[in-house]
């Protein structure tokens, strides 16, 4: 499914009452199956922009193209599970559909097999980010929203959960978004890369990443990102 | 000694601390005003042989559990809506207060009135008297509802049902048990009145006529028999569905 919004403006109320302006001609499409990662300076409305998109934000004046019956599967910044529920509940309350067979792999990919009966309170931050990225892939969605899904984990385990998620959506493209501050995390899974702009947010650049995500090397990734860092950097001039 | 143990002996102790108590009390005052441990428990026996005492428990049980049930189920239905609706919650909230501070005495004396001395009006009065107390109560934990796992609610497209039964009653649950506890203890209490009040049977219609004969020694064994099936309530009922409602909740070492 493609993914197509352009967003002429968005308010939102700061605490003091002031209505401030986050977004503004915010323009981009993603073409069925691919991966776009989002970049800016933190706090420019990257996160808003996300919750436009999926529907938990309604008041904006613009379009976007996604229909009202596609799948949606989001990740937070934080794992949002039910603490109440099981790994595996968790995941079959998000999506009653999916096949044992399907689940089971899901978990087998995700190296949670072991957890199923546990709590989320039970997890590492690193276990319930994976729980969280089996429930966005279980519901199979049409379109994947993913919002810095690996923050605050460190460095080791970030990487491992980046191969995790390419191989997954090697296995079964999926239309997604993701939004990160992290270039090298962009430059090593984005088809195309969105850089953005200080508030109020709109895309200031664009780069095509030619090469596939499994073929590309260290060296090509590092190379993308100091890329991608300079045009971030060129951009807004006080960093 | 263990913890547990330790905790039995304690509550065996101060038990037998306040029956010596009242027996010491028993003979400064004499068994008119306080009869003795022993001739309330004679008492008890006498009641408990010619079926009394069970058939007026279990009537005064009954009353219980349907005024529970009604004011718990009304009083979190009310609770859930005013918490999340802005409106709901300007609209209901002065006659909650209203309600909340208007003496059960005078809510059973008007039901009595309005509705006869019938059993329709003995329960609604007494729910009437709870469920203000649970709708605040489950307001409050509405109004902390986690926002963020209703939005994964909404993302994945829950249902009113799925999204009540597995994200709001699970974190409504503290509040539902202790207005429960509360609301158990206070829903007797007024039981026993409005049966003294207008009912021909029940523990409360016994005490009432205790009292009119000043006979203490049935007034305390009825009291105390009732608090003893109260109690195994709590212990055998309620606490065990705290514990399995919040297995999931990380134990405190």
């Amino acid at each position: 499914m493609r993914l197509d919004a352009d967003i002429t403006s968005k308010l939102v109320r700061a605490a003091n009452g002031a209505d401030i302006e986050v977004l503004r001609d915010m323009r981009l499409a993603v073409e069925p199956g691919r991966l776009a990662a989002l970049v800016g300076p933190s706090g420019c409305g990257k996160t808003t922009f996300l919750r436009c998109l999926a529907g938990l934000d309604t008041n904006f004046s613009g379009r976007i193209a996604l229909p009202s019956e596609a799948r949606l599967g989001m990740v937070f910044q934080e794992p949002r599970l039910l603490p109440w529920r099981t790994v595996d509940d968790n995941i079959r309350l998000a999506a009653p559909d999916a096949t044992d067979a399907a689940i089971d792999q899901l978990l087998g990919a995700l190296r949670l097999s072991g957890h199923r009966k546990h709590y989320p309170g039970e997890l590492s931050l690193g276990l319930a980010r994976r729980v969280a990225l089996a429930r966005a892939f279980a519901v199979e969605p049409d379109v994947l929203l993913l919002d810095e899904p690996f923050v605050s984990l460190d460095a080791l385990l970030a990487q491992e959960l980046r191969r995790e998620l390419a191989a997954l959506l090697g296995r079964r493209p999926v239309t997604t978004l993701l939004v990160t501050h992290d270039t090298m995390e962009a430059a090593q899974l984005a088809d195309t890369v969105y850089v953005l702009s200080e508030r109020p947010a709109h895309v200031i650049d664009q780069v095509d990443i030619a090469i596939r995500r499994i073929e590309r090397s260290a060296a090509e990734v590092s190379d993308i990102a100091e890329d991608l860092d300079r045009r971030l950097g060129s951009s807004h001039s006080h960093a | 000694m263990t913890g547990a143990r330790r905790q039995f002996v304690l509550r065996v102790a101060s038990l037998a601390i306040i029956v010596l108590v009242w027996a010491l009390g028993a003979m400064a005052a004499g068994p008119r005003l306080l009869p003795s441990p022993l001739a309330v428990l004679s008492t008890m026996v006498e009641e408990a042989a010619s079926g009394a005492l069970f058939l007026n428990i279990a009537i005064t049980l009954v009353r219980v559990g349907v005024a529970f049930g009604i004011a718990m189920l009304a009083g979190t239905a009310l609770g859930i809506l005013m918490g999340r609706s802005r409106t709901a919650d300007d609209l209901f909230d002065l006659p909650l207060i209203v309600l909340l501070n208007l003496p059960a005495l005078v809510i059973v004396v008007l039901a009595y009135i309005w509705a006869g001395l019938t059993e329709t009006a003995a329960i609604l009065a007494v729910a009437i008297n709870k469920f203000p107390n649970t709708a605040v109560t489950v307001r409050e934990g509405t109004r902390a509802l986690d926002r963020g796992l209703d939005e994964v609610a909404q993302i994945y497209k829950f249902d009113r049902v799925k999204r009540l039964r597995h994200v709001v009653l699970p974190q409504l649950v503290p509040f539902i048990a202790a207005a429960a506890r509360s609301g158990l203890s206070l829903v007797w209490k007024i039981v026993l009145v409005v049966e003294l009040l207008g009912r021909p049977n029940g523990v409360g219609f016994e005490i009432g006529t205790a009292f009119q004969l000043f006979d203490v020694a049935r007034i305390l064994a009825y009291a105390l028999a009732f608090v003893a099936v109260i109690v195994a309530i709590e212990f055998l009922m309620v606490q065990p569905f705290e514990r399995r409602v919040t297995r999931w909740r990380p134990r405190a070492a």
